[in-house]
Order: C-alpha cells, then sequence, then structure tokens
C-alpha cells in the first residue's frame, strides 16, 4: 500500500521571492520513489587553485591544507610529496613512518566521525554521541604530537615538522590500544544491530563495475567489493615496508561501505602500532630548496574518502605555475547519485551520506520534483533526516 | 596483472595504431604519453580496450600560453599514465571521452568552467563550480582575462 | 561557578544556529564536537538548532563565497531579534588564507554585522563555548557575573573578541 507523502511546509523567506533558491540537490520523484537526482556543487568554491599561483610553495603547503578540514594531512602529504618528486629529494626514513602514523591517526578520526554522522542520519542518536565521545581520544593524539585538533600542519616540505618523544609514543601505543578496542565494539554494532541494520542493507546499492565506470575510489569502491587503494598501487611514505591489508567488502550497499570504514579503522589502529614498533632512528626533515626545478609531477594519496590526486607544474621559481587538486568526493559524487537513484526519499540522506561527502554538504536544500506532474517543492536537508528517521524502509 | 611505466609505454607503442607525439616513462611508475587532440578518443579507447581496467583519477587544464594543455589522469595496470594533449586557444575544442570512460563526466565540466575548453559531445555542459551569474566567458585559470583576484571583466557590475 | 551557569542557562536557553558561509567544515566539526559528550554544550540548555527563526545565535563558519553571500544575508533576515551573529575561526574573521580570491568576498562581516570573533584555525570547542556566554552576558547580568568568573580564575584575553561597537560598550559600562 503506498504511503502517503506528508505534507512538510517551511518557511523558505518570501522577503525576496526572486532571488534563485540555492538548490544543491535536485531529486524527481514518483510518489516516494527517487527517479533522478542531479547535484549542483561550488558553495565552498574558494578560487585555492588561482591562490596557489600568486603564493609560494611553503604557503601553498597551509593553504590546500585548508581544502578540507577534515582530510587536512592527507592534502598536506599528497602536497608535500608530489613537490618533493619535483624538486629530487628523498625524505628521512623517520619522517616518512612519523607521517604515515599521522595519516592513520587522521583516518580514524575522519571514518569514526562520519560513524557518528551516519548513526545521527538514520536516528541513532545514541551511537552518534558514544562514537564521538571516543573520537575525542584520537583528538587528544593528534593534539599532543601536532599542537592543534584540526590543521595539524605537521607534514612540511621534507618532512615533519616535530619529532615523537619517547612519551608521546607510549601514549600512542595506549590510545590506539583503546581505540582498537573501541572500533572493534562499532563493528559488531553494525553488523548485529537490527536498527542500523534495517537502514543500512539492501539501501544505496550500486555493484562494484558501475561504481568503477564512474570513477569512485575510496571505501565507496571498496564497500562494492573492487580493492583499489592507493597505498597498495602506489606506496608513498613506507607503506611498502609495513604490513597491512586493504579492507574490502561484497554487500555493494550502504552497510558494506560502513564495514569497510570501521575495519579501516581497525587496520588504521594496527598500523599506527607496527609504525611505533619499528619507528626507525634518524632526521625528521630535509631540507627543500626554496626554487623548484621546472617541471610537472603527480602525487597520489590514499585521503579518508577515496584517492587524492595532485598535479603540480613548477617553472623554476618559488611560486607553482598550476596546483590542480581533485578531492575524493568529486570522485564519489556519480557514485552517490547512482546510489539515491530508485530508492525512497527516506533514504535519500543516508544513501548519499555513504560515500562520506565533506559535512557541510549535509546543510543544503534538495528540491523534490513530482515526474508525474511536474510539481516541486524544497525541502531542507535536516526534514529529510527526520523522515528518515520516521519514515523507515518502504512503510 | 602490473607493468612497469616502461613496459606499458612500449606495449601502447607497438599496440596503438594512431600516432603518438610523445611516450616516455618517467619513473618505475610514471608513464605520459602525448597525442593530438583529434586522436584523444582513440587512444582512451585503445587503452580501455587493451588494459581494461582503466580508472580515471582526473582531468587537468593548464594554460600553455599559445594553446590550453588537457591532461588526462588514468591509471591502468598499475601505472600511473598521462595521457596529455594540447588545443590551440583559437580553437579550444575537443572531443568528449564521455562515452568511452563514464568517470570523465563531471572532471570535463571543471575544465570547461576554469578553462573554456569544450568538449564536444559531453552529455551536460553546465557550470561546476563558478557561481550562476559569472560571466560566460571569463575563465579564471586563462592567463589572458582580466585579473582573476578582481573578478573578472565585469567586477564593478557585479553586486558585491 | 557550574551551578551558577546551570541557574542562568535553564532559564535563557540560548538556542544558536549554525551556518557554514564557506567553510572547509573544521569549525563546523568544533561546533559539533562542542555539543557532544566530552565538552557537552547542551548540559546548559545551549540547543543546536536548524532552522534560524529559532535561533538567538547565528553562528557562522567560513570565508564569504559569492555563491553564498545572498542565502546568508538572507539567513540572517529570517532570524529575530535580539540577535547576535558569531564568526568563528580565522577565515570567518577576515577570509584569511582564501582572500584574496576571485570567488572570495572576505570574512563574515562582508556579508552581515558580526557582534563576536572567536579566532583559530579551528578554535578549540572551549572557546566556542565560552564565546557563546560571553556575548549572551550583554542581555543577561546573571551571565555577566559567571563570565566574571571564568575571566578571574583564566587568561581568555585571546579566546574571543568582541566587535569594536560592543567592546566599547563594555569599556564604558565597566568604567
Amino acid at each position: 500500500m503506498k504511503r502517503r507523502v506528508p505534507k512538510l511546509s517551511f518557511p523558505i523567506g518570501p522577503q525576496h521571492p526572486a532571488l534563485k533558491e540555492p538548490e544543491q540537490l535536485q531529486i524527481t520523484v514518483d510518489g516516494e520513489v527517487v527517479v533522478d537526482a542531479d547535484i549542483r556543487i561550488g558553495y565552498i568554491h574558494r578560487s585555492i587553485e588561482r591562490s596557489c599561483q600568486d603564493r609560494t610553495y611553503i604557503q601553498d603547503l597551509y593553504l590546500c591544507e585548508r581544502v578540507c578540514g577534515i582530510c587536512s594531512n592527507a592534502h598536506t602529504l599528497c602536497f608535500a610529496t608530489t613537490v618533493e618528486k619535483l624538486a629530487g629529494v628523498e625524505v628521512p626514513r623517520r619522517a616518512q613512518y612519523v607521517r604515515m602514523l599521522m595519516h592513520e591517526l587522521e583516518r580514524i578520526h575522519s571514518h569514526m566521525l562520519w560513524l557518528g554522522v551516519a548513526g545521527h542520519e538514520v536516528g541513532f542518536e545514541t551511537l552518534f554521541m558514544y562514537v564521538w565521545r571516543d573520537r575525542e581520544t584520537v583528538q587528544d593524539l593528534l593534539e599532543m604530537l601536532s599542537g592543534n585538533r584540526g590543521h595539524y600542519a605537521m607534514t612540511t616540505l621534507g618532512g615533519v615538522r616535530h619529532d615523537l618523544t619517547p612519551e608521546m609514543i607510549d601514549k600512542c601505543r595506549e590510545g590506539l590500544k583503546h581505540l582498537r578496542e573501541r572500533a572493534e565494539y562499532y563493528a559488531d554494532i553494525a553488523t548485529t544491530e537490527a536498527t542500523f541494520l534495517k537502514r543500512a542493507s539492501e539501501v544505496g546499492v550500486v555493484s562494484g563495475d558501475r561504481c568503477a565506470e564512474l570513477g569512485a575510489t575510496g571505501p565507496t569502491l571498496r564497500g562494492s567489493g573492487v580493492g583499489f587503494d592507493v597505498r597498495e598501487y602506489f606506496p608513498y611514505s613506507g607503506y611498502d615496508e609495513i604490513e597491512w591489508e586493504v579492507k574490502t567488502s561484497e554487500l555493494c550497499d550502504v552497510l558494506g561501505r560502513t564495514l569497510v570504514r570501521v575495519l579501516e579503522v581497525i587496520e588504521a589502529c594496527n598500523i599506527g602500532m607496527r609504525v611505533l614498533d619499528d619507528l626507525p632512528d634518524g632526521e625528521v626533515q630535509a631540507k627543500v630548496p626554496r626554487k623548484i626545478p621546472e617541471g610537472e609531477a603527480v602525487g597520489r594519496v590514499e585521503a579518508q574518502r577515496g584517492e587524492l590526486i595532485y598535479y603540480i607544474k613548477s617553472n623554476g621559481t618559488d611560486k607553482p605555475e598550476r596546483v590542480k587538486i581533485r578531492t575524493p568526493t568529486l570522485s564519489n559524487i556519480p557514485s552517490g547519485v547512482e546510489m539515491v537513484k530508485g530508492g525512497y526519499i527516506a533514504d535519500i540522506t543516508i544513501s548519499f551520506a555513504s560515500i562520506d561527502p565533506c559535512f557541510s554538504c549535509t546543510d543544503r536544500t534538495v528540491v523534490l520534483t513530482d515526474s508525474n506532474n511536474g510539481d516541486s517543492r524544497q525541502i531542507t536537508w535536516p526534514d529529510l533526516v527526520n523522515l528518515s528517521r520516521t519514515a523507515g524502509k518502504g512503510q | 596483472m602490473t607493468m612497469t611505466a616502461s613496459e606499458l609505454v612500449e606495449e601502447i607503442q607497438s599496440s596503438y595504431e594512431g600516432e603518438l607525439a610523445e611516450a616516455e616513462a618517467r619513473s618505475e611508475v610514471d608513464a605520459w604519453v602525448g597525442v593530438a587532440p583529434q586522436e584523444i578518443q582513440k587512444i582512451i579507447r585503445h587503452l580501455r580496450d587493451t588494459h581494461a581496467p582503466v580508472h580515471l583519477s582526473t582531468i587537468t587544464g593548464v594554460d600553455l600560453g599559445e594553446s590550453i594543455g588537457v591532461i588526462y589522469h588514468c591509471v591502468a595496470k598499475g601505472v600511473s599514465l598521462n595521457v596529455h594533449t594540447a588545443v590551440p586557444k583559437g580553437d579550444d575544442r575537443i572531443e568528449s571521452i564521455t562515452p568511452v570512460l563514464p568517470a570523465a563526466i563531471l572532471y570535463e565540466r571543471e575544465v570547461h568552467d576554469l578553462l573554456g575548453v569544450e568538449f564536444v559531445g559531453h552529455p551536460d555542459m553546465r557550470r561546476l563550480i563558478l557561481p550562476e551569474e559569472w560571466p560566460e566567458d571569463d575563465h579564471p585559470l586563462r592567463q589572458d582575462d582580466a585579473d582573476p583576484a578582481q573578478g573578472g571583466k565585469e567586477s564593478e557590475e557585479e553586486s558585491a | 561557578m557550574l551551578s551558577g551557569l546551570v541557574t542562568w542557562a535553564r532559564a535563557k536557553s540560548p538556542w544558536v544556529c549554525h551556518l557554514n558561509c564557506g567553510s572547509c567544515n573544521g569549525c563546523d566539526i568544533e561546533i559539533v564536537a562542542a555539543l557532544m559528550p566530552r565538552f557537552d554544550l547542551e548540559r546548559f540548555g545551549i540547543l543546536l538548532e536548524g532552522s534560524p527563526r529559532h535561533a538567538d545565535v547565528l553562528l557562522c563558519t567560513g570565508p564569504v563565497t559569492r555563491q553564498i553571500k545572498d542565502r546568508v544575508v538572507r539567513v540572517y533576515e529570517q532570524t529575530p531579534e535580539p540577535k547576535f551573529v558569531i564568526a568563528v575561526g580565522t577565515c570567518g574573521i577576515s577570509g584569511s588564507p582564501f582572500s584574496p580570491g576571485y570567488n572570495v568576498l572576505g570574512g563574515i562581516d562582508a556579508a552581515i554585522p558580526v557582534d563576536m570573533y572567536i579566532p583559530g584555525c579551528p578554535p578549540r570547542p572551549d572557546a566556542i563555548t565560552y564565546g557563546v556566554i560571553k556575548l549572551l552576558a550583554a542581555l543577561d547580568p546573571l551571565a555577566a557575573e559567571l563570565v566574571e568568573e571564568i575571566e578571574s580564575k583564566q587568561d581568555t584575553s585571546s579566546l574571543v573578541y568582541l566587535a569594536p561597537e560592543k567592546a566599547e560598550a563594555e569599556v564604558a559600562q565597566s568604567q
């Protein structure tokens, strides 16, 4: 029996009816089912690529860090490794290992953030609170190592800015041990908790082949069974020296992507411990010249959301000629749109959120167009989340 | 199955039936192949057919002065394969590769938005990241326009 | 200090609406972290509200981009008086490091009047909490007492900055 769509009315702000609404997600529906979806982006376009050309390499390091507040270390790591390729500088081994540690700690913080937000999207507020409380452990570790809870600025051209003291190493080990226990608990919830399974299983299904065709990367792709991980294909920063595993899931739905992320948190804890056990001695920074010789280079890292790629062209001066950044969310958006199609309106939030788009993307307006009569109405993301909690699946 | 960059370059040189302007292995994993713009769909199709799966990481546009360089960054057989071409500024049109690699759909829109290159045959060439009211012919990453930091040619008319 | 704060907050319960104007999400995450069990803003009655029409305080993050400017202004107009705007984060204050840039208009005050600035990249959740309470001290003498108590116990001079008109008013009041 078809469920009547509740009338959702809320003020849009009629003071300036002539102003265009910033519709960001445009959905065509037939009753409760999504027939087509389209997304518009650009609201946080800060002209970073152009600004990079007017700033020196070291200034660009701090600028690129702020492309995203959640993957900031991945950006500096990718930028630094690409510039080091251009300059022909070899980073000391100890610095590589510290970079690996920061990279994995950031992966833990991001995946836990996502898990909490995913719980919030399906109405599992307890999970949200629990996960974010546990996430404070990794935030404390990051603050201890670098001095800041976000935008750590730990990676610099030629290595890392600070070394690890023996006390820091002990605290990290303790923290990682605690995080691994908690992550194992969350893996258990994800696979056995009936309320979560009902909202995540068989929702947002896209096959591995289709994801790969659309250019998806990261947990979005690995949750559909395709094992592409930049750390394995193009090892950087010492990943070829440490024993670790790529995590995939054959489920191809939201549950599959959730599992991949939780398993990656456990694996990140393991990698962190191995890095601390095998930490080589030596310097933590090599000298990189101010003027980078002419050339072009491509750098890739496995950021939390997927493959992050930088292309840098240098012209012999201290400012780059061109910096191109492709963030992983852009590679996953076509797959995200695919996940929403064919599902229910109530599942839009969790399906789209399962590609782990930037957090600010959740603060947007959605336009729903009825495919039968062309009527359209607007609905905000928080209202969709409410609908997702009250409507359930297919009821 | 993986290859080194030089193995892949040799393989492409021997099996590709079109003309290669450049084919170089710049490191163990970085391969760079250059073609004329008319050949782009042909070479991407050849790569997809002979070395599947081909993952398209992104497409970069770069202002080279007289022309706009377009670089297709791919991953094939474990190699970072970069296929590059260039279109003259007076005639900056190139065939879209979306029929061959659907992943190109958003990347071509971005290059068009920021550099003005037209991708013929793209199913949906709307703006991707610049504001709606941005002037049509102003592409911030092109070096020949008015100073982009001022917001393009019509910065005074645009309400701040 | 805590019992006084709880009494005050129960009476006033300021609701905040968070608005992302173009931020990298760093500050947004710290605002959400302020609501989580570790810092727990909600025990003070401070609720994160989705609609600006129910908000007392607008917490704005990020530099203002061209696309977002009209929307920010519209949200500001929808918020009922008395309302306060807090610019959270360095790019909310000045647009830096993105400014100058062709799509960036500056900090939050390029679009709407701002009452308080909280620097940091990102600022800590404690600084954000303190900022919200300090701003509301302008409305409520009980909150003002609390702020005095907090300030007597630690040096908060670099945590937050009031807008010049507000700061002048504070100086005038204390004289």
